[in-house]
């Protein structure tokens, strides 16, 4: 049976807002999906959630991380007019901001829908044409005529700002789009496995949705210390090869993606040659990524305490860091799939061969 | 110096975090030579000389276990391999290098790194690693089966000595591997009234990965961080002896330390930039005071380093009289009391 992809409970997921330390709601959201499926969750000193099933067996400590953590802005400054400055939370190219819809999340949880401001296209000089904004020149138009009426809305210095959310399928419905997909849909994967998990007896497992990893990774370094794993795997987003701007070797629809190398890790020889036999052993549709120009979780977890047995699998995904990025379902399928099966087949045994490698 | 044993040891494969087969034949070559085997995860191998000293302090000796390399990142239809560099290494000095590429099934590829050019014909111009392709000699349809991306790729066997000079790859860090090694064949009859833990730390010079967890599971109270000091500038030269830096970008050595080892041993004195192991082994946990001491290198980082035995020998025996001189109290006073 080919599994759908739960599209309301995606949304849901994606479409929260959560930046970087503001991630109380999405966190709040996944503790409600853990509940349901009578999973306890227990929380790092930072937020992350962090869900556990079948910890009372035997078998090496198996954790499983995606962090909450969106990337946004803060509102720095309100100025006379009621424009506003942002502050970036995590990486963005000005080129991709100009023109799109954020939307602003006060401290008691209003929620206004601004423009981040452009200048007028016409007769501009051809050196200006020819340039992108500096990041520090952006600025969001709340559509209000006073820095009064922005105040009155309750808008204060260092509230959220986030991409607005536009869930969409896209036009081969295997496509999707959304904002947050980097890592939203490691969440989802995780809620995903677990529910399917449900009948399972396996290794213990612990599913870390964790905060910060944006700005830092610094979830990672909460969550693996609190749970001390013998084995990890971060779940994250990889940029996509396919289209006319960008090539590499990975391409939405061709699998889960077994991300060899990033800016601040290397997948172990045995590790990976273990995921290779697991995915051929059950026909998962695998793929890889060598990008060490992004960092993710396992760049502070494989060096943790005495080290860990720790890789990324990925996602593919298109236009990382914008207000909408696409992913295909057969490659968050295929992850769901082989999470399982690794949470299945991991025993003392297997974890001892891929430590003898 | 063990000329033979230090050739096996250049010639052998050791990527960042491709260290296995290198870590287990220095774990076999440790074994008896100490109390103990300490490893971690990420597959750093200590010898771990114990002390009968009950309020034993341990100091550390590291070396990296780690040799600069390279990962596949598209095997092209061309028949060519596109790759990543692994650490910063200058990209011209890769072109035309031999290269060998440790495939899934642990065995060898070897190839050249080109840039498509005729050497007879055109400037060889290369900005960065992105101008540069690995040739094997073999057609798209002979690679596919066999090389993927995510294989790593040291640089090709070279080894060669004539005269005490000694000329390879990877001379950074298996000399001071080989370090490690005589050093405790040297002490394996003395007794310490601290604990001496000599090996080397995987994954540590693609970004000091393994220092952080060795120092986790070693704990020191004080720490000897191994390392090459690269001869450019003429800041030092082959033959000069022990070196001892005094400044790198990311460790400021422990200053009492420092000093006492000055003062015991003759060195001469690098101020740097490269860091090395001491850069994550004096920050980790509550801190440890650390110093780096080496030898000079010349062309550290290439694929080919150049080095004197001579100096090497000097080394060992430097910290062997070093150790005669020390004990748990002093090593206590390096740092700041508990």
């Amino acid at each position: 049976m080919i599994e759908m992809i739960n599209l309301e409970k995606l949304d849901k997921i994606c479409s929260a807002y959560g930046i970087s330390s503001f991630e109380q709601e999405i966190g709040n959201i996944l503790e409600e999906e853990y509940k349901a499926l009578n999973l306890p969750c227990e929380r790092d000193g930072l937020g992350s959630v962090i869900a556990s099933k079948c910890t009372n067996h035997s078998g090496p400590k198996m954790m499983v991380a995606a962090h909450m953590d969106e990337v946004g802005f803060m509102v720095k400054s309100i100025d006379d007019h009621g424009f506003i400055k942002v502050q970036t939370i995590g990486s963005w190219w000005s080129h991709m901001v100009l023109g799109q819809w954020y939307t602003i999340v006060t401290r008691d949880k209003r929620e206004y829908h601004a423009l981040m401001g452009s200048m007028a296209t016409h007769g501009l000089p051809a050196e200006t044409r020819n340039k992108t904004v500096s990041i520090e020149d952006v600025y969001l138009d709340l559509g209000v005529g006073s820095k009064q009426e922005a105040l009155d809305l309750g808008i204060q210095v260092g509230d959220m700002v986030a991409p607005l959310a536009h869930f969409e399928v896209m036009n081969n419905q295997k496509y999707i789009s959304c904002k947050a997909f980097d890592d939203r849909i490691g969440n989802y994967i995780m809620i995903e496995a677990a529910k399917r998990l449900e009948k399972e007896e396996h290794t213990p497992l612990y599913l870390a949705n964790t905060v910060q990893e944006e700005p830092g990774l610094r979830g990672a370094r909460t969550a693996v210390e609190t749970v001390y794993p013998d084995i990890a795997f971060a779940i994250d987003t990889t940029l996509a090869g396919d289209t006319p701007m960008n090539h590499n070797i990975c391409s939405l629809g061709k699998g889960v993606v077994l991300s060899m190398i990033d800016s601040n890790s290397i997948a172990p020889r045995g590790l990976v040659r273990y995921v290779e036999s697991i995915c051929k052993k059950n026909d998962i549709e695998h793929q890889y990524a060598i990008f060490n120009m992004g960092g993710t979780d396992s760049g502070n977890i494989h060096k943790a305490f005495e080290g860990v047995v720790n890789m990324t699998l990925s996602i593919p995904i298109r236009y990382m860091h914008t207000n909408h990025s696409i992913i295909h379902a057969d490659d968050v399928e295929a992850c769901i799939r082989l999470i399982c099966e690794l949470a299945k087949d991991m025993n003392e045994k297997v974890y001892g061969e891929i430590l003898e490698y | 110096m063990d000329t033979k044993r230090l050739e096996k040891l250049c010639n052998s494969f050791g990527v960042s975090s491709a260290e296995h087969m290198i870590g287990r034949t220095l774990q076999k070559d440790y074994e008896p030579l100490c109390d103990e085997i300490k490893c971690d995860r990420l597959g750093s191998v200590f010898a771990f000389k114990r002390s009968k000293n009950e309020t034993a302090q341990t100091l550390m000796i590291a070396s990296a276990l780690d040799e600069v390399g390279l990962m596949v990142s598209e095997v092209k239809d061309n028949g060519t391999l596109a790759f990543i560099q692994l650490e910063s290494v200058s990209p011209s000095s890769l072109l035309h290098q031999r290269v060998r590429i440790l495939t899934r099934e642990n065995t060898y590829v070897d190839g050249v790194i080109t840039t498509g050019k005729k050497a007879l014909e055109d400037k060889c111009e290369i900005k960065s690693a992105d101008d540069l392709v690995i040739e094997c000699g073999l057609k798209y349809d002979e690679m596919k089966e066999l090389l993927h991306p995510g294989d790593l790729v040291a640089y090709g066997n070279n080894f060669n000595e004539n005269n005490g000079i000694i000329m390879s790859k990877a001379l950074f860090p298996r000399v001071f591997n080989e370090v490690t090694l005589e050093l405790m064949e040297k002490i394996k009859d003395k007794e310490f009234d601290f604990h001496i833990a000599a090996g080397c730390i995987g994954q540590s010079v693609i970004g000091y990965r393994g220092t952080k967890t060795a120092t986790y599971v070693i704990k020191p109270d004080a720490a000897i961080a191994l390392t090459g000091f690269d001869t450019a500038q003429k800041k030092v030269h082959p033959g000069d002896g022990v070196v001892l830096g005094y400044y790198d970008r990311q460790m400021l050595p422990s200053q009492v330390f420092l000093k006492d080892f000055a003062k015991e041993v003759e060195t001469k004195a690098y101020f740097g930039l490269t860091g090395n192991d001491g850069s994550f082994i004096h920050k980790t946990l509550k801190g440890t005071p650390a110093i780096s001491v080496g030898i000079a290198v010349d062309n550290m980082g290439s694929a080919n380093e150049i080095c004197r035995a001579e100096d090497v020998d000097a080394l060992v025996n430097a910290l062997a009289a070093y150790l005669e001189t020390i004990n748990s109290k002093k090593l206590a006073e390096f740092g700041f009391g508990d």
